[in-house]
């Protein structure tokens, strides 16, 4: 989306003017992927992005977080992070899952903590926000839809097919519920991943959007859009951490769904 | 609430252990209870999407159906509507997973009896 062409449209764009002097904004800039070394699979195109590069900065990131900190009996302040992480995931599962939440504590946290750590990176400026492409967040959306499948199959055989049958419906609308089911089911990784991936561009662009609100109105009328910029700010940090909250949260009760086997 | 338990023993356990187990109980107790206090934001986003989402699906499936037999529009017509059904169908069971926790989170502080007015009007 709105892609430069030309080598020298990329510069202006970077320094805000185009090619008359006047004000060039775009929004849109921030989410484009290039190559930084090319590797090819065979015919798959398999380069190493700024986006796998911050990719791999977010593990990196998530790693030293909980890592890092020395276990005292008193926790410092990035202990206190790595507990409390740790306690909120826990305790999100205990309650949405209960006893058989355990096996999967690993997966839930992983992903919570690689989708909490890669909005808050995105908050930085000039970082890449790994989070608003639809092809990273349908990915970790398909991990989830296959293995709640999965874990439905392997622990209730061909029972886990009963979820897409209502109990308690007159036999006459059964198959119609039934189509409905199984097509709320095929809803949950596409609901899941589109709702990550739209907050996260929206914001982004909004951010930008008033970013360049402030640049073009300057030192006269610059100040109240620069007001809201610090409101969309904050309300951008709540969005990084509820998006992580929510994947987290319908990871588990999508898992629940497969383990206990009831709405 | 452990402070109470300090009387010797007399049914063979150590008072260390005695104390040990109701503070593991309380425990127990306190991670059963359901935490409060998230925001209606996030469940907000939650089902927004969940409607949009689904209406999207019912349309992409009627579509690739269509393309496959040949009937175009009439999957697309017969799924669009099964689509939003899907959607209004998560947003009821979502929204009833959310007022069973709600409830449940009501029922420590309905003890007291100070908190029943709020719940009902939440």
């Amino acid at each position: 989306m709105a892609a430069q062409t030309s080598g020298s449209g990329t510069e202006l764009a970077a320094t805000g003017l185009d090619e008359t002097g006047g004000l060039h904004i775009d929004p849109m800039h921030q989410f484009e992927i290039h190559s930084l070394a090319n590797i090819s699979l065979g015919d798959l195109n398999a380069d190493f992005t700024n986006s796998s590069l911050w990719m791999v900065v977010t593990v990196i990131v998530a790693s030293l977080i909980m890592l890092l900190p020395a276990a005292r009996l008193v926790p410092g302040r990035m202990q206190s992070i790595a507990e409390i992480a740790y306690e909120f995931v826990a305790n999100m599962m205990r309650s949405t899952i209960g006893e058989g939440a355990r096996p999967f504590f690993p997966f839930v946290f992983t992903l919570f903590m690689f989708i909490l750590v890669a909005n808050m990176l995105g908050m930085i400026p000039y970082s890449f926000t790994v989070t608003s492409h639809l092809s990273v967040t349908l990915g970790l959306a398909l991990a989830v839809f296959i293995l709640a499948t999965v874990v439905g199959f392997v622990k209730h055989g061909f029972g886990y097919l009963k979820l897409f049958v209502p109990s308690g419906v007159p036999v006459v609308l059964l198959p119609l519920l039934t189509v409905i089911e199984v097509i709320s089911y095929f809803t949950r990784p596409i609901s899941l991943s589109v709702r990550l991936f739209a907050n996260m561009l929206a914001g982004h662009t909004m951010l930008k959007v008033f970013g360049g609100f402030v640049v073009g109105l300057g030192v006269l009328a610059g100040w109240l859009p620069l007001a809201a910029m610090v409101g969309i700010t904050g309300l951008e940090f709540l969005v990084s951490f509820l998006q992580a909250y929510v994947f987290a949260v319908l990871t588990c009760i999508y898992l629940n769904d497969a383990i206990n086997l009831h709405h | 609430m452990t402070e109470e338990r300090r009387d010797p023993p007399e049914d063979g356990k150590s008072d260390f252990a005695q104390r040990l187990e109701a503070a593991r109980a309380a425990i127990r107790a306190k991670e059963a209870a359901p935490k409060r206090g998230r925001s209606a934001y996030d469940f907000g986003i939650r089902v927004a999407t969940e409607m949009a989402v689904a209406v999207a699906v019912g349309f992409g499936i009627g579509w690739y159906l269509d393309e496959w037999l040949g009937t175009r529009p009439w999957m697309m017509l017969l799924l669009l509507p099964i689509g939003a059904a899907a959607g209004i169908m998560n947003v009821m069971r979502a929204a009833r997973i959310e007022a069973a926790r709600q409830a449940a989170e009501m029922r420590p502080t309905e003890t007291n009896g100070t908190n029943r007015d709020k719940s009902v009007k939440r």
